[in-house]
This record gives C-alpha cells, sequence and structure tokens, in this order.
C-alpha cells in the first residue's frame, strides 16, 4: 500500500477513536467558575478536572496528567490528585491522601465514598512539589466527597464519578502554607484504578 | 385582542374604505425560509464544552421555519399602499446537535436520562430535531414608494399568529439501540407554544406591470418572536431568510 492510503486509515483510526464515549469520558473539560475563574467550577458530570488555591496561585488539573487516581496497596488506599501551579514559579504538584476504612477491589466500590468526610487530621497526606515528596504536617484541614455516582452510558457501565471539595493548612520547613478552596469531579475507572 | 387581530386579518383585504372601483386585488402565493440563530431552552441535563468566554454549552442549535402562504393583497386607490392577509401553512424545526470537526471533536454530547440515589445514566445523542406544523395568518401592509413601474421596490411591515397542528422530536442516538427510550426521552424536552406571534419587517421588489402576473421577492429583517419560547427545545434569536412570491390580479383597472 502506498503512503497516501495508511495516512488516510490513520485518520480514519482516529476519527473513529474520537467517537467512542468511553474515550470522551476521559477527556478534561474545563468550565471557569465564575467567582474565582482560574479554577473549575464544581460540578457533578465527571468532567476530569480538579483545582485549589496553593497560597494565591491557582494549583489545577492540566491536559496532560490524569488528574486523580486511586491506588490500593497493601491495604491503604491512596487518592491522588495531580497538576499544575503555573502562576508565579511553575511547579509540579502531587496530593496523596492515604484514605482508611475503605478498601475497594474494583473501582465501582468506590461510590461507597458518597457523602464521606474526611478530617485531614486523622489520615496521612503525602505532598509532591515537583521531584520532592514530604509528608505533610497538617494544621487543619478536609476531604469531602459530597457525591459518588455510578455512571451508566448507554446501560453500559463506565466509571464512577467522584466530586467534592478538599482544603488544608500544613507546614513546609516551618512555614505554614494553605491550599484552599479546593474542588475535584473526576472520573475513575479501570484506567485510574490500581490494585497493586 | 387575539378576536380583533383575527377579525381585521381576515377581513382587511376586503375592506374597500373609499368604495372605489379602481383598487387592484391580487391573489398572492408564496413560499419562504427563514433561518435563526438559537440558544437551548433548557441545557441542564447536557454534558458538553462550554463556551470560555459566552455562557452557553458548546452545543449547535439553530431553528429554520419553511412557509408557504395564499395571500390577498388590496391596494389603496393611488397604488402606494398594498394590505395584504390570507392564511399561512409552516413548519419550523429546532434542533441540536454537537460541534462536530473532521478530526477532534466528538459527533455526539452526553445527556443525563435518569438519576437514581448513587447512580446517574447518559444516553449518547448525535442529534435532535423538533419539527411543528403552524397554520397561521399573516397580516402584512406594503409600501410602494415608486409607482406603476415594470420593477417596483417595496417596504413592508407584517406580523403573524400561527397555532401548532402537530409537532414531533426526533433524537438520534449515537447507539442505534437506544432508540428504544426516543417516545421516553422526548417528554424531557420542552414543547414549542400551541400559539406563537411574530412581528417583521422587509424590503423586496416586484417585477410585472400594474394589474398584470408579478413576480416578487423580498429579503425579511430579523423577525421577534412575541413568545420567546416559542421554539421549543431552542430559542430563536436573530435570523434572516427569503420570500418568493407570484401576484396574479383579481381584477382589472380602467384607468390604464
Amino acid at each position: 500500500m502506498n503512503r497516501s492510503v495508511w495516512i488516510f486509515i490513520t485518520i480514519i483510526l482516529f476519527v473513529i477513536a474520537g467517537c467512542d464515549p468511553e474515550h470522551e469520558l476521559t477527556k478534561s473539560i474545563f468550565i471557569p467558575d465564575p467567582h474565582n475563574p482560574e479554577l473549575p467550577l464544581y460540578t457533578e458530570w465527571g468532567y476530569n478536572t480538579f483545582g485549589a488555591y496553593y497560597e494565591r496561585a491557582a494549583f489545577t488539573s492540566n491536559d496532560g496528567d490524569v488528574p486523580a487516581k486511586f491506588i490500593v496497596q497493601n491495604g491503604s488506599t491512596l487518592f491522588i490528585l495531580e497538576g499544575d501551579k503555573t502562576a508565579g514559579q511553575y511547579q509540579h504538584i502531587r496530593l496523596d491522601f492515604i484514605l482508611p476504612t475503605i478498601n475497594p477491589e474494583t473501582y465501582a466500590d468506590l461510590v461507597a465514598l458518597h457523602q464521606t468526610l474526611f478530617d485531614l487530621t486523622d489520615i496521612t497526606v503525602f505532598i509532591t512539589i515537583d521531584d520532592q515528596t514530604f509528608p505533610a504536617e497538617i494544621i487543619e484541614g478536609n476531604l469531602q466527597f459530597v457525591r459518588a455516582q455510578h455512571l451508566i452510558v448507554d446501560k453500559k457501565p463506565m466509571e464512577v464519578i467522584l466530586s467534592g471539595v478538599f482544603n488544608l493548612k500544613f507546614m513546609v520547613d516551618e512555614i505554614p502554607i494553605t491550599i484552599s478552596e479546593g474542588r475535584f469531579d473526576v472520573g475513575i475507572n479501570n484506567d485510574n484504578f490500581f490494585e497493586l | 385582542m387575539f378576536r380583533l387581530y383575527l377579525t381585521v386579518a381576515l377581513a382587511s383585504p376586503f375592506l374597500n374604505p373609499s368604495a372605489s372601483a379602481q383598487e387592484l386585488r391580487y391573489l398572492q402565493m408564496e413560499t419562504g425560509y427563514t433561518i435563526f440563530s438559537a440558544e437551548m431552552t433548557d441545557d441542564e441535563n447536557f454534558r458538553a464544552e462550554e463556551y470560555d468566554y459566552l455562557d452557553g454549552l458548546r452545543l449547535r442549535s439553530n431553528y429554520d421555519v419553511t412557509f408557504a402562504s395564499a395571500k390577498i393583497e388590496v391596494f389603496s386607490p393611488n397604488d402606494k399602499w398594498g394590505f395584504s392577509a390570507g392564511v399561512r401553512y409552516s413548519q419550523m424545526t429546532g434542533r441540536v446537535s454537537n460541534h462536530a470537526t473532521l478530526f477532534a471533536s466528538e459527533e455526539f454530547f452526553f445527556y443525563r436520562f435518569r438519576e437514581d440515589g448513587t447512580t446517574t445514566e447518559y444516553l449518547t445523542i448525535e442529534k435532535i430535531r423538533q419539527r411543528t406544523t403552524y397554520l397561521g395568518i399573516p397580516l402584512e401592509v406594503r409600501l410602494y414608494p415608486f409607482q406603476k413601474r415594470r420593477f417596483n421596490l417595496y417596504f413592508k411591515a407584517g406580523g403573524d399568529i400561527n397555532f401548532k397542528i402537530r409537532s414531533a422530536t426526533e433524537i438520534h442516538f449515537h447507539d442505534p439501540l437506544m432508540r428504544q427510550y426516543e417516545d421516553e426521552l422526548a417528554e424531557d424536552f420542552n414543547s414549542p407554544d400551541d400559539v406563537n406571534a411574530t412581528l417583521h419587517v422587509a424590503v423586496g421588489f416586484t417585477v410585472g406591470k400594474s394589474g398584470k402576473p408579478k413576480f416578487g421577492f423580498e429579503i425579511p429583517a430579523p423577525a421577534i418572536y412575541l413568545n420567546p419560547d416559542a421554539g421549543g427545545i431552542v430559542r430563536p434569536e436573530a435570523g434572516s431568510g427569503f420570500v418568493v412570491f407570484l401576484s396574479i390580479p383579481l381584477n382589472r383597472i380602467t384607468n390604464e
């Protein structure tokens, strides 16, 4: 086959891939919050975004990294939010919340998080800024899963949508840092749920 | 108010204020098409991207009207004014679809169909089309500033009132197996009003001798819907189109 035929086939496959509902659900849709336009609006649609103010700069999900992951390992459940702080000094930031009391076997079990509030002073939180990871010395804060939903698309189970809010104050090198106005709306399926 | 409109509309072509035998009367058969930009009337259950700096979802919505009318036009004794009324059959179509491009965008959007506790169901939809048929009464007045020319420019102001005959909502599902939910889903969408009314102005021209059959063409300025939710799933905003018509004289004048 000549080269133009291969190019044509590639384009067709690309278009077909773009028409898959599962693929569409993994995209991030950033809808600005009218009151805080640098942050995504709090939604419950599975838009795969999160955002918060890291001190005064917005720290949000990006189009390159998977915004949220769940990792279950050795009886611990890790909820990860990963994104960028672009205002001021650029920093890649990751928040790892180690959630007690839930031991999901599949992503579908995460719906048990519906209307669950975690006091972050009671759980372990790791913060990674660029390549440095350290346990956060939490002064105060909470993580609330406001809504968890099984999402069925065209009668087929697709993912669990987790929507919620968070805020925390913690110490870094004896300097207090505030993460405020945090909100997330993420879809979790087999691609970002790991049982190790 | 409506009865008054109806009475005036139906009687106006036959009124004869000057009692003169010189007035021209035409049977006018016209057809036209108008397309409107439109916004969705209720986007609460639609999952789609939003415009960055505009309100609203990044979905394509529009509204168009195709119509055919039969009217009687009666001219004033000086031939400057033409008053017309008649009946109009129109089909109005509201559409919502996704912005599909060749490479990136999806050709469907998600619609939240059901919610029950911690379970939410979406359906993937490619297009929603709501077609409504109306029977209406147009009432119009034309000003012909240049008299008795073969090519005659005119300005028109008018309105119409339309009564719904039937309405149907077609839903094109991305997964054909979901067609079984079409009727149930169609009930979720706003239905067009049973009665709607519009006001409009237009500019046009006729070609043909006075008192002989004439051909006409006009461009209407954006019509104003007096009931903004007339469109059902979409709210028509600004729009324009064209009208073509044939006028056949019903009487002969004696002074030509």
